[in-house]
């Protein structure tokens, strides 16, 4: 019968196709490591932009003895922020307060003219209670993207005809340790296993698993 | 041009996508289904339009589950939109599509010398049960989702390596073959319920794990406001009550057909009453391997036996109906009735318009794959001598004695004159 040989070279194919996924092709999905090295460190910016409730937010003195966790994306994103962010407060929500409460978790809005105070409040509150929102000028947000290192984030120009569009920006969380210091990022794919995995790492001072650098860019 | 369901990075939305790759692969089973019902079978146990009922719902499910939405839903975003395809394509969709399959077709198949030993092969409930766990297990494994959902080739690898596990797994409960004629509703029931006990397994894994599982659907863009765990939560809960609905459904209808079966006088089957101890005994049978019971079953049986009430508290005639599901012919020696003090076997003749008995002897052939079927009018065996009155619902223990399967031991049941054709013809062909 012709569907039995059909089926035994699909049988042969499925029992290597997991194989093939533990080549360390994609940092992402790796079992080992999630954070990535900086090509150079950078340093919590000595600034303060406005925070959802309206107060200043300045980063470095907020940020002095906690471990910051900073990303930039916006709320109308519709796959990697709101991924990145819940799979990082379900282990947030897992971990003790001895552990979370040294965390901080910030958002820079690269979409300031669509996510107002209020909206990022909200949509941030839905996810985390300690999520922290701030919002800057589109200079002001892109001048602190590129003193982090990072790609300026874009308001990508083919929108949709009700007006939306989408805003290229940054995938990585950078991790400023107790000092002020980032030495790493956690690209879109890390996974919650390997925040549970880090996290208190990171809060203990020790340096998390590290893949390779390659990876790091989203 | 997407062919089939795989996991994208794209947000979902609900405008409709093409999957040309799922519409060729139902059309192309609709019109497989189609060549094989538009001959005429004759002498299946279901109707050529039964038959098509079951092949199309079976097809249906099918498409829903590969097509937009639930094939895309599953394929890329929910784990429990994943779930309700493998309960579809993997558990309801098979045992529908093996009973679409026209008797006639499935025998004239199994007939080929190596079909038929894979069939029958296959037809090994520890085997094909042991071939579907390995099959779910294997591919609800993180890995094999993770690799497999991110290509198009891997997804239709995927819901192949179900449907295939799927109709492996409903063979020995959906089709009934003469090579598994031991293979009867009780043992298919037990086959079900220990199914169900490793349906938990899969159950207990997704469900009492702490972190999402599948890289696949806790980095997809997200679909509403399920989180990733609670949509983990209700994947394992659907493999939980969905696979038990399914299977359940199957396990009442067998029972049903179980019970229908002892009533239609039958009683070498088992007897309705008795039905508890034996599922209980299926269980263990299946359950603990104890598979050696198939060579009870010895390839001839009696299908039906029954006494006609005796007149005038003389004499009385057994019918029975003989089944030789093996590959080589019998010969029925010798009958022992018990209370009977002659027992012989005639038949009746029309001779020139006129009725002769004689007494057979020397034996009675029971073709190889073939049945006896005796009924009033011709072929009867003559008990005479009797002992005690037997009134109708009386059960007569008897003993059969073959030359190739030995003694098979039965029970008569005695049945008024006039509903004697109908007990006698009652004898469903074992689909």
């Amino acid at each position: 019968m012709r569907l039995s040989r059909f089926s035994a070279c699909l049988a042969a194919a499925l029992v290597s196709a997991p194989l093939l996924s533990c080549e360390p092709s994609s940092a992402a999905g790796s079992v080992d490591a999630a954070a990535v090295p900086l090509e150079q460190p950078v340093e919590l910016p000595e600034l303060a932009l406005p925070a959802s409730d309206g107060t200043p937010y300045p980063f470095a003195e907020r940020g002095a003895g906690r471990v910051v966790l900073l990303f930039f994306g916006y709320t109308y994103c519709p796959d990697i922020c709101p991924v990145h962010l819940a799979n990082l407060a379900a282990v947030l929500r897992d971990l003790p307060l001895e552990t979370t409460r040294d965390i901080e978790l910030v958002f820079v809005t690269a979409d300031p003219e669509r996510d107002t105070p209020e909206r990022l409040g909200e949509w941030l509150g839905a996810l985390h209670p300690r999520f922290v929102g701030v919002r800057g000028t589109r200079g002001e947000v892109n001048a602190l993207e590129r003193s982090l290192g990072l790609p300026e984030s874009v308001v990508d120009p083919t929108g949709g005809p009700d007006g939306s569009y989408f805003v290229g920006h940054a995938g990585q969380i950078l991790v400023f340790g107790r000092d002020g210091t980032a030495h790493f990022a956690y690209p879109f794919g890390t996974r919650q296993r390997d925040w549970l995995r880090d996290l208190p790492r990171l809060v203990r001072g020790e340096t998390p698993p590290l893949a390779q650098p390659s990876a790091g860019a989203s | 041009m997407q062919w089939w369901c795989a996991a994208t990075d794209t947000a979902w939305t609900w405008s409709w996508q093409a999957y040309p790759g799922v519409w060729l692969f139902i059309a192309a089973l609709g019109l497989a289904y189609g060549r094989l019902l538009s001959r005429t079978e004759p002498g299946d146990v279901f109707t050529k339009r039964q038959r098509g009922w079951w092949a199309a719902a079976g097809i249906l499910l099918l498409w829903i589950a590969l097509d937009w939405p639930v094939g895309a839903l599953g394929a890329g975003y929910l784990a429990s939109v994943h779930m309700v395809q493998f309960l579809l394509i993997g558990v309801a969709a098979p045992p529908l599509l093996l009973l679409g399959i026209p008797r006639a077709t499935l025998e004239r198949w199994v007939a080929r010398p190596l079909v038929h030993g894979t069939m029958r092969v296959l037809g090994y409930p520890l085997l094909s049960m042991g071939i579907f766990v390995l099959v779910m297990a294997y591919t609800h494994w993180p890995p094999v989702v993770d690799t497999l959902m991110a290509t198009q080739l891997g997804s239709f690898a995927l819901d192949m390596m179900w449907l295939v596990a799927g109709l492996i797994f409903w063979w020995p409960v959906a089709v009934s073959l003469p090579v598994r004629s031991w293979l009867i509703e009780p043992y298919k029931v037990g086959y079900l319920i220990v199914t169900t006990l490793v349906n938990t397994g899969v159950f207990a894994y997704l469900t009492y794990s702490e972190l999402p599982l599948y890289a696949v659907y806790e980095l997809a863009p997200p679909v509403g406001s399920l989180s990733t765990r609670d949509d983990q939560l209700v994947a394992g809960l659907l493999m939980k009550v969905g696979g038990a609905v399914i299977l359940w459904t199957a396990i009442s209808i067998l029972f049903y057909r179980w019970y229908k079966r002892s009533e239609a006088d039958e009683p070498p089957r088992v007897p309705a009453t008795r039905a508890a101890s034996f599922v209980g005994f299926a269980l263990l049978a299946v359950g603990l391997g104890a598979c050696g019971e198939a060579d009870e079953f010895t390839g001839v049986r009696v299908v039906s036996a029954v006494i006609s009430e005796p007149v005038m508290g003389e004499r009385a005639a057994l019918y029975l109906r003989i089944e030789n599901r093996g590959q080589v012919p019998d010969t029925l020696d010798r009958i022992e009735v018990e209370g009977a003090g002659l027992v012989s076997i005639h038949s009746t003749d029309d001779v020139g318009g006129m009725m002769v008995m004689h007494e057979i002897g020397g034996g009675l052939e029971v073709p190889a794959r073939g049945s006896l079927q005796m009924r009033p009018g011709g072929m009867h065996v003559m008990l005479e001598s009797l002992e005690s009155s037997w009134a109708p619902g009386d059960m007569v223990p008897i003993v059969l004695h073959l030359r190739g399967a030995g003694a098979l031991e039965a029970n008569a049941r005695v049945t008024a004159l006039s509903a004697l054709e109908e007990a006698v013809g009652a004898g469903p062909s074992g689909g």
